[in-house]
């Protein structure tokens, strides 16, 4: 693939994986997938890795008591004002 | 937009206690993974609450305070940590901004790994492989991947273009992909390609 066809595949591939594509770009990208596997295969791959990190990566709750140390030092501050 | 009203005192605590708080845990979340240290993201996180109370004029009610907290985080880990650090920053700019423009896109070093591969790494290798990467890459995958941020909001997070957010990102996510080839090969993933 052209290097600059294969970089604007790129550009599109990360736009619809990061949910920032349009409705037109996103059709477009599907369109090409059908067509060219090496796309397909990056688009799955990109794609998994995104997943494994939201899946794997799970936040926590923020530490017991910081919320509270946080809020008693904003009402000393408020007070002191 | 006509001139902002500064807060009343009682304003400020609602505004600081509805808007700002219930993100607390995004707040430490992003501290941490900056940090990869429990205590300075408890302090990172403290003073940006308190940052956040003391420029409490400059936000706008109804906008997006997520973001703004998630900027004013960030800047006060730039302030606090990077200076401190012995570690050069290792990203080279130049090499970033012109990633789109140069042949090494070209380079598919995705071929030899996997989805199935992907598919098998448990939480830790994910994790670690995240957290070796240097910082300012680190920032664009959670901001991005985990956070959720538009690439909009992340400029303005980092403060730089939304171009450079996209080469940065992509780039990041090379050196993700290779660092999770790695551990599947020490692992003994074969690729069956081969």
């Amino acid at each position: 693939m052209e290097v600059e066809q294969k970089q604007a595949c790129t550009e599109l591939l990360e736009l619809v994986i990061d949910g920032q594509a349009t409705q037109k770009q996103h059709d477009e990208l599907m369109g090409h997938l059908e067509k060219c596997e090496e796309c397909r295969e990056e688009y799955l791959l990109s794609k998994s890795i995104k997943d494994s990190l939201k899946n794997h990566i799970k936040p926590s709750t923020s530490p017991t008591g910081l919320a509270n140390s946080i809020q008693n030092k904003i009402s000393e501050t408020a007070f002191l004002k | 937009m006509g001139e902002r009203m500064s807060y009343e005192s009682k304003d400020k605590q609602r505004v600081f206690n509805e808007e700002f708080m219930p993100h607390i845990d995004a707040m430490y979340n992003f501290a941490y993974r900056l940090t990869l240290d429990e205590d300075d993201a408890k302090d990172l996180v403290q003073e940006t609450f308190m940052k956040a109370y003391r420029f409490i004029n400059s936000f706008e009610t109804g906008t997006n305070a997520k973001a703004w907290l998630f900027r004013i985080l960030k800047n006060s880990f730039i302030n606090n940590y990077r200076k401190k650090s012995k570690q050069p920053n290792k990203v080279d700019y130049q090499e970033v901004e012109s990633f789109y423009n140069s042949d090494s896109v070209n380079e598919n070093i995705t071929t030899d790994l996997r989805v199935e591969t992907v598919q098998h790494l448990i939480g830790d290798e994910i994790t670690n492989a995240l957290n070796s990467l240097d910082v300012d890459f680190r920032t664009v995958i959670i901001l991005c991947d985990l956070e959720g941020f538009t690439y909009e909001e992340m400029a303005k997070i980092l403060d730089i273009p939304i171009g450079t957010v996209r080469s940065r990102l992509h780039r990041a996510r090379n050196l993700l992909k290779e660092k999770l080839k790695q551990y599947a090969s020490s692992l003994g993933y074969k690729d069956k390609r081969k």
